[in-house]
């Protein structure tokens, strides 16, 4: 070996060793210990008691494409856009509705809301808001050409019409008992009609910018860099006292450099951190989790193949490693799943929904039940293709046990990975999901209403892909959707819960926690899935 | 005892032919790599996709598993030892495809000479210039991910060169009295290229083509790194070092270490053995003319 190679051998074993001494060591050389970290949810932490000049936030899903709140159905874009616009409602730490724009509704038939708005509040320019703006907003995302996702609430909508000086009423075609969660979501915030509509196009990109009313203000958006808020000394809420006075946010997606940001202290804070820097973080300053409205599941795309036969889905489920997927795979931060919708969406009827979860199987891995049923069944042993999303290292290792335990009971899957825009496509056109049976998605619900998630399942739902028709399903989450009373209407969904469990049209798996981090520095935010659609960073502030 | 100074030519002669030690060390490490790669359903201890989540990462040493686990828990051992396979075959595979159009593209440049020499030239150095591993990671993102798309790519980004040196050993043989020779006997043009010239060609051509495996090699690994490679289940080792990332955030970077350590090993055993190939070829070729 010449002296050059010797020299470039040596060189990169010592990058590699460098490499392997960067990263987070196992604590005191015990492997065992270093896997350890026992993460707990968080449901309070201390107040803050100093105000912060600035802080920086990175957004771990990357640059957003645009802040107009009408698109603020993507984490990148809600993250930010939560903390400069309000809806009429907003929610609170236990998800129930509070006023915001508005002061309260009500509701004096099945099919009338009349909305009171909140008099004296300003957008960010000192112009006051009218019931003309409102209307206009809610108007504004109904028209298709938009684009925005936040239009499938109006499916019953007759139509929305300034009542008065500060009244706005929603009139419905049919009942809809869901329809209040919206007015907490982007599809009520209200943004000023002159403005957006003197912006045309670029309202909310980095030239046209925003107007609204909330806590911080749009200040600037260097694209590729950063995007600037300033607090908003006017905002209406004067029972809530914003610490931070300028919030940044930058774009590092790369796991390894948003840990490497986060733990050198250049970026202050961030949603979704990386798993594998959890145990590091938490050394540092505040690692918290918190319970989420997200399932992760199978669900069944092919109708037709081998996971027509019943068999073939209850094998599935028996073959899942739960205890691995929750105990390695999400390292604890997450809880296994009996049914579709995690128990904390139980918005209403808590003990109605768990009696019935209680009754549902518990999740546990069963491989002799597993090749029993593969047994009976010749379509159980048809090649199952599975889709998944690399762009989740989680989902990745999940799909892999799960081909492998299914090889174990002698079914087949073929595992087809997916970049995140191919994944992406399975919901929005057939010919992307051609060629799979089944694939492995995680959800989340936008408020805690077990039936937003269920509807989706009805015989004539768009998001109903593998065509299932069970009337009986069908009949109760109708029934659901138009009954007022909570008691009832959790007895009705959990009776479609229970239909869904029985039938396997798709195959819950484990409901993740929700996470932040912060600085040792910073206190005040509570890790919950709200902050979506909550102005979080007026919780944030210093110790 | 007295030498003659002929006889301690010749013996030193024989000193500098003798294969140094780290060839000899590279040679075998390489057919270990080679016999573990074939061997491996009889000599791993374990399947390469058995996933066991609640034994993953697992250091290395642990009882029952000598490297340790990755993240799904699966042996990694056994999984460089399966990743073997794919990660000398496909090089292979470029090595072959990129060395079969390069003698093609090469004796043919060689031998028409002119014009159509200078269009396969001029050919081979627009190919040349192109980045082999994005033109691999384009022909992946239209064809999707696997390796047969990559290997083809990567050959065609190789062939240049293979068909350089072709061209230009083919040109140097061509100018040679015994290839006149033969045109005078009246042996046409291809038996005489191919009877005659090939031969001549192959030694420099085995030279390089050892080279170019170390170069497909660590492409291939790029690419399946990139997520662009093998699919999973199946072990390479590349695709072995980027399930790792998570796990070196962690703290656990073995799973990753290890491939890599083989990767680079086998890469610069390659290139020993390659450069030894074309030093003593070098040598020869002096020592004949």
């Amino acid at each position: 070996m010449t002296r050059p190679r010797l020299a470039a051998l040596t060189a990169v074993l010592a990058g590699t060793c460098t490499l392997a001494a960067c990263s987070a060591a196992p604590d005191d050389g015990d492997p065992a210990a270093g896997r350890a970290f026992a993460p707990a949810v968080t449901t309070s932490v201390p107040a803050p008691t100093k105000n912060v000049e600035a802080v920086t936030w990175n957004l771990a899903t990357g640059e957003p494409a645009t802040l107009d709140p009408a698109m603020a159905g993507v984490e990148s874009i809600s993250t930010v856009v939560a903390n400069m616009c309000e809806g009429l409602f907003t929610l609170g730490p236990d998800y129930r509705l509070q006023p915001a724009l508005a002061t309260g509704f009500a509701h004096p038939d099945p099919l009338t809301y009349v909305i009171s708005l909140r008099e004296g509040v300003t957008f960010w320019d000192g112009r006051p808001v009218t019931a003309e703006d409102v209307v206009y907003s809610v108007r504004r995302i109904l028209d298709p050409k938009l684009g925005s996702s936040w239009i499938g609430w109006a499916v019953n909508l007759e139509g929305v019409e300034a009542t008065g000086g500060n009244e706005i009423t929603v009139k419905l075609k049919k009942p809809d008992v869901m329809i209040p969660n919206f007015f907490a979501m982007p599809a009520f915030y209200v943004v000023q009609k002159d403005f957006a509509e003197a912006a045309g196009r670029d309202f909310g990109t980095a030239r046209g910018g925003v107007m609204c009313t909330g806590p911080y203000r749009y200040g600037s958006w260097t694209q590729g860099q950063d995007i600037t808020l300033t607090r908003n000394d006017a905002w209406w809420n004067t029972e809530v006292k914003p610490r931070i006075k300028d919030l940044r946010f930058t774009f590092v997606a790369d796991p390894s450099a948003q840990t490497a940001a986060l733990a050198s202290g250049d970026v202050d804070g961030q949603f979704i951190v990386p798993r594998a820097a959890h145990k590091q973080l938490a050394a540092k300053g505040n690692m918290l989790f918190g319970t989420s409205l997200s399932p992760t599941f199978l669900a069944v795309l092919n109708p037709d193949g081998a996971l027509s036969d019943p068999a073939t889905r209850q094998a599935l489920r028996a073959l899942i490693d739960y205890k691995g997927i929750i105990g390695s795979v999400y390292q604890g931060t997450a809880q296994p799943l009996r049914a579709l919708v995690p128990p904390a969406a139980w918005g209403y009827g808590k003990e109605v929904f768990q009696a019935e979860y209680d009754k549902l199987p518990e999740p546990v891995q069963d491989l002799e039940k597993a090749k029993t049923l593969v047994g009976r069944s010749a379509k159980a042993k048809e090649k199952i293709v599975l889709a998944y999303t690399t762009a989740s290292e989680e989902e990745t290792r999940i799909a892999t046990a799960i081909a492998d335990a299914a090889t174990q009971v002698g079914m087949d899957i073929e595992l087809k990975p997916l970049t995140g825009e191919q994944f992406g496509a399975i919901f929005a056109a057939p010919q992307a999901r051609a060629g799979l049976d089944l694939f492995l998605v995680t959800g989340y619900l936008d408020f805690p209403e077990p039936l937003s998630y269920y509807q989706f399942f009805t015989s004539s739902s768009f998001y109903n892909f593998p065509g299932y028709k069970n009337k009986d399903y069908d009949t109760a989450v109708f029934t659901a959707m138009v009954t007022e009373d909570p008691t009832a209407r959790a007895r009705e969904v959990a009776k479609a819960q229970a239909l869904m469990a029985e039938d396997l049209v798709n195959i819950p798996i484990a409901t993740q926690y929700v996470n932040v981090y912060y600085g040792p520095e910073l206190t005040g935010l509570v890790p919950r899935q709200s902050y979506l659609i909550t102005p979080w960073a007026t919780a944030l502030g210093g110790k | 005892m007295t030498l003659t100074i002929p006889a301690l030519r010749a013996r030193s002669a024989k000193r500098r032919r003798r294969r140094p030690f780290t060839v000899s060390l590279a040679v075998a490490f390489l057919i270990l790599v080679a016999v573990t790669g074939l061997l491996a359903p009889v000599l791993a201890p374990h399947p390469p996709d058995a996933t066991s989540l609640l034994n993953s990462l697992l250091p290395p040493g642990t009882e029952g598993h000598w490297l340790g686990t990755d993240s799904t828990g699966r042996d990694v051992l056994s999984r460089i030892m399966y990743g073997a396979r794919l990660s000398l075959l496909a090089p292979l595979g470029v090595v072959l495809l990129s060395g079969v159009l390069g003698i093609a593209v090469g004796l043919l440049a060689a031998r028409a000479g002119g014009w159509a020499d200078a269009v396969i030239s001029r050919g081979m150095d627009i190919v040349f210039a192109f980045p082999s591993l994005l033109l691999a990671m384009l022909v992946v993102a239209v064809s999707g991910p696997g390796l047969t798309a990559p290997i083809c790519a990567l050959a065609v980004s190789y062939t240049p060169f293979v068909g350089r040196v072709v061209r230009s050993v083919a040109i140097q043989e061509g100018a040679r009295p015994y290839m006149e020779s033969y045109r005078v006997m009246g042996f046409g043009e291809l038996w005489v290229t191919l009877r005659h010239l090939l031969p001549n060609v192959m030694p420099v051509l085995i030279a390089q083509s050892t080279l170019a495996f170390g170069y497909a090699l660590v492409d291939l690994a790029s690419l399946s790194y990139l997520g662009l490679g093998v699919r999973p289940p199946d072990a390479d080792w590349g695709s072995m070092i980027s399930q790792a990332r998570s796990a070196i955030l962690q703290g656990e970077p073995w799973s990753g270490l290890l491939p890599g350590l083989v990767v680079l090993l086998t890469v610069v055993s390659v290139n020993v053995l390659g450069e030894h190939l074309g030093g003593s070829i070098g040598r020869k070729q002096s020592e004949g003319a």
